[in-house]
């Protein structure tokens, strides 16, 4: 009595308590790790120290001991109340852990697979047991509804070999990490493969510590940092572009792991975090570098938290870490503004060649402007006075490039026609002429040099689109004389075409910007282009038709 | 400035003298018929037409190709009231040049008062419809100075929002980012007039090199 004695008061909690030096530490999830390391192996120092203490006093010590240290759960021996926590005892259970269920099976003659089948079958309650293991002749595997823990408590089971099945339960504190060896990490590839769907690209890891083939040996809930560090590493190692990455319901606190995707660039475009454990939204901090273009974050604390708010402020505060979010919780987002390419370190929206205020118009465009620029390359330009209106407004602008840039080519021909409201203000000069109606305009544009555009360097933004008119910006570059290595020129055409009775357009407003093409600009210049575009009238399609008067009563 | 105006006008009507010559017998009666319509018109539609704008050139020789036997004033009527159209266009474009460039470069917010409710915007090819798009897009672009070389303004013939005259303006110039390095620009605009002045319905911005 006087040696249990001792041993009582050595197993209090207590200042110098082995259970205080764990507390806090021991049983929460992510802890594990940051205690533990590897989790387990430390541990074991201080399961030597007892064992080897408590070999003294008897198998059943030692046998108990053991199997709380190695499960990481209170002793399962209901009988001594003082050490039973269920009947308010020593052990602290800090808050938001979960106890789990242990099931004990005296001498278990059949296989694993048999026994739990049986189990699953007979019970009512639905449950999934896991890390199920031997130990001497017991079997042991959890459970994580109590009340499925209760049921198969109750059940009366009889199977061939094993003859009638008894079953122990008791609560405990989850289960412990397994030191990820070779064997493990096989085995979570194999998982990993299956959860892959290579048409989809898409890997559903959710409820992994629930996966069939693994949860009847391990226990790996990917909310313990360890196991997500292996489980990403595996994915980065063989991954390199997922469409959607589903981690639900895994009890999620943080996501500091998945910052392994973004170090080795693995391209993930949705990720699902939805039914999981995240209080702030500090946990996409380190994961701004993944492009993704949905996420689901529903039923997490820190979701129901912000839509208390509004709606708006949960979508602003999401899009702060990730700006080219399209969908979130399957709400479609307003397409944002891409920051992508860096200009002078500035983040600047990408140059995109095309825009369109409504796709519709595509064809329209092309064919009216590729026509337009056949016959005003291939000349004569008169042929291109029934692409105008009969009182059309036609105005040339020249201007040098800015000065940085340097002017090799002398822009004088267009300078000599060009119009310029800036030359008031600075010089006090007429500013030059519109053009009024189409045998002026046909007049000025015979009179600039021949040409050969570049249809690769045309950029096109079509802004206004009505029934009686659409308005067109396009910008290109075009080299003077029939010689494409010549000199080259920059222009803007801004201009408004307009349907024609006859089922064609034309120009009733003309813009036309003319400077000297940059470097840049002369570097990409008629890469593809070997000759100068030559086509035969005869293929011509209608589509410059003349316009008559009752254009003008049009407007 | 006076004097120049003159000497072009001089220029101008050159050709036109051995024309003149046949019809009227002297060089200076088309000028003085021009100007004397024009100020009978100024008076009696109260205009006060700047007339630094004016294309004089182009109402004289739209009068020489529609008719040689001396100045209809009706049409000269209507020429000028198109010119008056486009003398206008063109002071609203001068005053709101200035105004758009220097707020974007120094007050970005009074730049979005300055755009229409339902404005289209295309940055290099990022187009969208809307405040809200305008709003993001502006306030997204880093700092800039912008050097306009040349603009040129005209009105338009079909109006986009029927009913509102509107002209087009074409803008280029240079734009540094951030104090980087210059790079030229092109930027167009369709101006709604409304009160004298101009709220932009369109805005197409585009950088040469891109």
């Amino acid at each position: 009595m006087g040696r249990h004695d001792k041993l009582r008061e050595q197993r209090r909690p207590g200042p110098s308590g082995f259970y205080e030096e764990n507390r806090g530490f021991f049983y929460s999830e992510e802890c594990y790790d940051q205690r533990m390391g590897h989790g387990g192996e430390d541990f074991s120092r201080f399961q030597d120290r007892r064992i080897g203490h408590q070999r003294k006093n008897g198998q059943k010590y030692h046998f108990d001991r053991q199997l709380q240290e190695n499960l990481g759960c209170a002793r399962g021996d209901r009988q001594d109340p003082k050490f039973d926590y269920r009947k308010g005892g020593p052990r602290y259970i800090p808050n938001g852990v979960e106890l789990w269920n242990r099931i004990t099976i005296k001498n278990v003659k059949v296989t694993r697979g048999e026994l739990l089948k049986s189990i699953i079958e007979a019970c009512p309650e639905p449950f999934v047991p896991v890390y199920y293991h031997l130990r001497g002749e017991f079997g042991f595997f959890f459970v994580e509804s109590s009340r499925a823990a209760s049921a198969i408590q109750r059940l009366h089971i009889t199977l061939p070999v094993q003859g009638k099945v008894e079953f122990g339960e008791t609560r405990c504190m989850p289960i412990q990490n397994l030191p990820i060896d070779e064997r493990m990490q096989i085995k979570l590839k194999h998982v990993l493969e299956r959860r892959y769907d290579p048409l989809a690209q898409s890997l559903d890891l959710s409820n992994f510590h629930y996966d069939e083939s693994l949860c009847h040996e391990y226990y790996v809930p990917l909310s313990r940092p360890m196991n997500m560090k292996e489980v990403m590493r595996i994915i980065a190692g063989n991954i390199k572009y997922l469409k959607n990455l589903d981690l639900s319901n895994n009890k999620l606190r943080n996501l500091d792991n998945l910052e392994i995707l973004v170090d080795k660039s693995v391209e993930v475009k949705a990720l699902n975090v939805s039914n999981n454990d995240i209080q702030s939204l500090n946990v996409f901090e380190k994961l701004k570098g993944l492009p993704l273009e949905s996420l689901m974050l529903a039923d997490n604390p820190i979701a129901k938290r912000l839509k208390e708010k509004t709606n708006d402020t949960y979508r602003r505060e999401v899009r702060r870490f990730f700006p080219k979010l399209v969908i979130l919780d399957s709400d479609v987002l307003p397409v944002p503004v891409t920051f992508d390419v860096k200009l002078d370190g500035y983040e600047m929206p990408v140059t995109q060649p095309k825009f369109l205020v409504n796709e519709g118009v595509n064809a329209v465009l092309h064919t009216f402007v590729n026509q337009y620029y056949r016959i005003y390359d291939r000349g004569p330009r008169s042929e291109l006075s029934e692409a105008y209106y009969e009182d059309v407004l036609f105005s040339l602008t020249a201007a040098p490039l800015p000065k940085s840039e340097g002017n090799r080519f002398n822009l004088g021909t267009y300078l000599k026609e060009s119009r310029n409201l800036m030359k008031i203000k600075q010089s006090s000069v007429l500013p030059g002429r519109v053009r009024r109606g189409r045998s002026e305009t046909i007049k000025l544009l015979e009179a600039l040099p021949k040409s050969v555009h570049d249809p690769d360097s045309f950029r096109y933004d079509v802004t206004i689109i009505t029934d009686t008119l659409m308005l067109i910006n396009l910008k290109g570059v075009f080299a003077e004389g029939t010689d494409p290595k010549g000199v080259f020129r920059s222009f803007t055409r801004f201009f408004v075409i307009c349907p024609t009775p006859r089922g064609g357009y034309c120009i009733i407003n003309d813009f036309l910007f003319i400077s000297n093409a940059s470097q840049a600009q002369e570097k990409v210049a008629f890469k593809r282009v070997e000759t100068p575009l030559k086509i035969e009238p005869s293929t011509y399609p209608l589509g410059l038709v003349s316009v008559q008067r009752e254009m003008m009563e049009m407007s | 400035m006076q004097l120049t105006y003159k000497k072009q006008l001089i220029k101008t009507l050159e050709p036109l003298k051995p024309a003149i010559n046949a019809v009227h017998g002297t060089d200076f009666k088309i000028k003085d018929a021009v100007k004397e319509s024009f100020s009978k018109f100024k008076e009696e539609h109260k205009t006060d037409i700047d007339v630094k704008f004016m294309d004089i050139e182009t109402c004289v020789s739209r009068l020489e190709q529609t008719s040689s036997a001396g100045v209809d004033p009706a049409l000269l009527q209507k020429l000028i009231e198109s010119q008056d159209r486009l003398s206008q266009s063109a002071e609203i474009a001068e005053k709101f040049v200035e105004l758009y460039y220097d707020s974007m470069d120094k007050a970005r917010q009074k730049l979005l008062m300055m755009y229409l409710d339902d404005a289209t915007l295309s940055w290099n090819g990022n187009g969208g419809k809307g405040k809200a798009y305008v709003m993001n897009l502006i306030l997204a672009i880093p700092p800039t100075q912008h050097e306009v070389a040349s603009f040129d303004a005209v009105p338009m013939i079909v109006d986009p929002l029927p009913g509102r005259p509107s002209i087009m303006i074409l803008v280029a110039g240079s734009v540094r980012f951030d104090k980087g390095k210059e790079k030229a620009f092109q930027q167009s605009f369709v101006l709604v007039i409304e009160e004298g002045k101009g709220r932009i319905y369109s805005d197409v911005f585009r950088l040469q090199d891109e």
